[in-house]
């Protein structure tokens, strides 16, 4: 608190310099000058104008403070900034996270549906693929069984020999007829 | 003042103790217990779930699927949830096929737990979902894998089952279960307050190792054949029980087995557990005649006798206390080897084997796989009765020869015509052909090692006499397939009677064993007929069967008819 006590005095001394070439030689003591202006007034000699007591700072330290400031700006607004960022870089790394996984669900109950739905067609296929099914849908579509079947064997001289006989299938067993209303 | 510096050094004092205590506090709580409460914090954010591992298929020769799971939920719910017990019942009722009132008593209890519904197909669930909130709050759905069976009883001896929890408790299920039920697997992710998975959460999940494929020899296509015969066999109204085996010659596979009656796997506890077993490999009788070949090989491959040689055989023959006939009594005939094989003389095979001793006998019958398990893989399989030659009685000496005092099951008695057929090598009988793992895997089954019970003249000499009893004069002539040559023989053997344990009364167990074609020998087929009331031969009820099963076997299997003709018996010598 010292120095800026002597800053004022040293300004209040130029100032006062501008009326006065004593201002220039020497100190003015402050409390000096209280005696002299009570002592009414004096139409020559040295001008003396009360100078309020340097009580603070405000004169200077703004400036100093207004540097500091401009100085610390650019920090402040990069801190700022990076917090802004990373904040709004955070909420969309975690919206996309929440959309991928939400997707991913999504994906995965499609494959669920999917693998189920082949499922079923399998296990159609598996059904209709069974040989009772095959010989119940052959019967219906009016097949029978073969009967005995021949072999054409082809001889190393190139003729063929017929081996076995071949016999016509039974004709197959009709339906019996659907009685019709009234029988 | 000293009294003030006094009190400004206990403070001290106490506020050191206390920083000590804060300090000791933290670095029990971060350096000794710091692991333990890490770990209570990640657990407590961790979540476990089963991952069921899907079971194997069981397929047929070619790849046809015999049994396979789908995927299926239990319905269950908290009753102390469902708001109207009624309005859900209601809505439930046709989608699980459960009666309203037995769901809402089970919607109204106090507990929290109720099962609805097994085994309930997803797209059932996917319905019950649908449902409106209100009807279907407190319902809950859990994993509940069905198994299915496509070809229903077409197999399922063969094939089994598994019980409710999904062990198998009969046939390649149950031998296969640790192949077949595979390894489950753990899901275990970090959750949020919600329970919801933490996207970028820890993820310590154990995938499941789904089951192995295990593919059989069987196919089902004569297996269907085969299941049907006997169907219609044991539909004839004497016929109780019918059994019947196919196997490949050259390799010992079973292409077919079954036993009627049968069942369907997929609901067996419809079934008589009775009937649960598999009657080819487990149930043994008494084979009668087609026990013979065995010892006439026995006495060829001894140097007893020849299939030329002939023999005077009386119409019977006494043993001990008992007198053994041929099936009907006659006066001395001059029978050769092959002609009794082709009239099946009792009399002339109890000569044959005395010709050779009990001992002898009885090696070959072991050798043949009599008395011992073929080691299949199905549960439950009998090694048959055959009592050591130490202990035969005189009239057990008599009837062991034509295969009475003796029991086998069907697959045995397969197996010895196998071995015949093969040229005398025996390869015991398999069904299962290769395991394939989840990821691609196959291992071959196992082959069993082939040992070698006659020479091949011998086998060749039986090959011949057998396809007397097929041809004019012989037992069966029903046993013919047209277009091929077929070797076989007939049994009609006593049946023990429960009642009395005796014979009489008790009917017959009739039996067709054989192979064909003859000069090439593919499949053995063997049939045995349980009929307590009839008095039929194997020659007439059996023989039809083997024949209708091997004229499919040898047809589907592409297998060229006979080329050469039946050569000429002599039987009976004047």
């Amino acid at each position: 608190m010292t120095q800026p006590a002597r800053t004022s005095s040293a300004r209040t001394a130029r100032t006062s310099g501008r009326s006065t070439s004593r201002a220039t030689t020497g100190q003015v003591h402050v409390p000096r000058t209280g005696p002299t202006r009570r002592s009414g007034p004096v139409a020559s000699g040295p001008h003396l104008r009360l100078v309020p007591p340097a009580r603070t700072t405000p004169t200077r330290v703004p400036a100093r403070a207004r540097a500091t400031g401009r100085r610390r700006a650019p920090f402040v607004v990069l801190l700022v900034g990076l917090l802004v960022t990373t904040v709004l870089g955070l909420l969309l790394l975690n919206t996309a996270v929440a959309v991928d996984s939400l997707n991913a669900t999504q994906q995965r109950q499609a494959n669920a549906e999917q693998a189920e739905e082949v499922a079923r067609l399998e296990q159609r296929v598996i059904a209709a693929d069974t040989a009772a099914e095959l010989a119940r849908v052959a019967t219906a579509a009016g097949l029978v069984p073969p009967g005995a079947a021949a072999h054409l064997v082809l001889q190393p001289d190139g003729s063929s020999v017929l081996l076995g006989t071949a016999t016509p299938a039974p004709p197959a067993v009709p339906e019996p007829a659907a009685p019709t209303p009234g029988d | 003042m000293l009294q003030r510096d006094q009190r400004n050094r206990w403070g001290l004092v106490f506020l050191i103790a206390l920083l000590v205590l804060v300090v000791g506090r933290l670095v029990v709580l971060q350096g000794v217990d710091g692991a333990s409460y890490a770990q209570a914090a990640t657990n407590d954010r961790m979540r476990t779930y089963p991952i069921e591992a899907v079971r194997g298929e069981v397929t047929d020769r070619t790849g046809k699927v015999l049994a396979y799971s789908v995927d299926a939920e239990r319905v269950t719910a908290d009753p102390s949830v469902v708001t109207d017990p009624t309005r859900t019942a209601l809505a439930l009722t046709t989608l699980l096929d459960v009666p309203v009132a037995d769901l809402v008593e089970k919607l109204s209890r106090d507990g929290r737990y109720v099962v609805l519904a097994d085994q309930v197909a997803t797209d059932v669930t996917d319905q019950v979902r649908a449902l409106p909130l209100a009807t279907r709050t407190g319902l809950a759905f859990e994993d509940d894998p069905v198994r299915l069976y496509p070809a229903g009883a077409v197999g399922g001896q063969v094939v089994g089952f598994v019980g409710k929890d999904g062990d198998g408790l009969a046939g390649i299920e149950q031998t296969y279960q640790d192949v077949l039920a595979g390894t489950d697997g753990e899901k275990r992710v970090e959750v949020d307050g919600s329970g919801n998975q933490i996207p970028s959460g820890i993820d310590e999940s154990t995938p499941a190792t789904d089951g192995g494929t295990v593919q059989l020899t069987l196919d089902e296509d004569l297996q269907f054949v085969v299941q049907q015969r006997l169907e219609a066999a044991c539909a004839d109204g004497d016929t109780t029980s019918a059994s019947a085996v196919v196997l490949d010659v050259h390799t010992g596979e079973v292409a077919a087995m079954a036993g009627c009656p049968g069942y369907d796997p997929g609901h067996y506890n419809q079934t008589d557990p009775d009937l649960l077993g598999n009657p080819v490999v487990s149930d043994v009788y008494e084979p009668g005649s087609v026990m013979k070949a065995v010892t006439a090989a026995a006495a060829i491959e001894e140097g007893k006798a020849t299939k030329d040689t002939v023999l005077d055989v009386p119409g019977h023959i006494r043993a001990g206390d008992v007198v053994v006939t041929d099936a009907t009594d006659h006066a001395v005939k001059r029978f050769t080897v092959t002609g009794v094989l082709a009239k099946s003389s009792n009399v002339g095979a109890i000569m044959l084997a005395r010709e050779i001793g009990n001992s002898t006998l009885e090696r070959y019958l072991r050798a043949f796989g009599i008395g011992s398990e073929t080691g299949i893989e199905l549960p439950g399989e009998s090694a048959g009765i055959l009592e050591p030659s130490a202990d035969w009685t005189e009239s057990r000496a008599a009837n062991v020869p034509i295969g009475q005092g003796v029991s086998v099951t069907t697959l045995q008695m397969a197996s010895v015509y196998q071995t015949l057929a093969n040229g005398g090598v025996r390869i015991p009988p398999r069904v299962v052909s290769s395991v394939t793992a989840a990821d691609g895997t196959v291992t071959e089954a196992p082959r069993p090692a082939a040992t070698r019970v006659v020479s091949a003249d011998t086998a060749g000499q039986l090959t011949y006499m057998l396809e007397a009893v097929v041809g004019k004069g012989g037992t069966a002539p029903l046993g013919e397939v047209d277009g091929f040559r077929v070797v076989g023989k007939t049994g009609t053997a006593q049946r023990a009677n429960p009642d009395c344990g005796c014979y009489a009364g008790g009917g017959y167990f009739t039996t067709f064993v054989g192979y064909a074609p003859a000069d090439d020998p593919q499949y053995v087929v063997a049939v045995d007929l349980e009929r307590p009331t009839s008095e039929a031969e194997g020659g007439q009820v059996a023989a039809p069967v083997f024949s209708d099963v091997m004229r499919y076997a040898l047809t589907a299997g592409g297998v060229v008819p006979s080329g050469t003709p039946r050569p000429t018996f002599t039987l009976q010598v004047d």
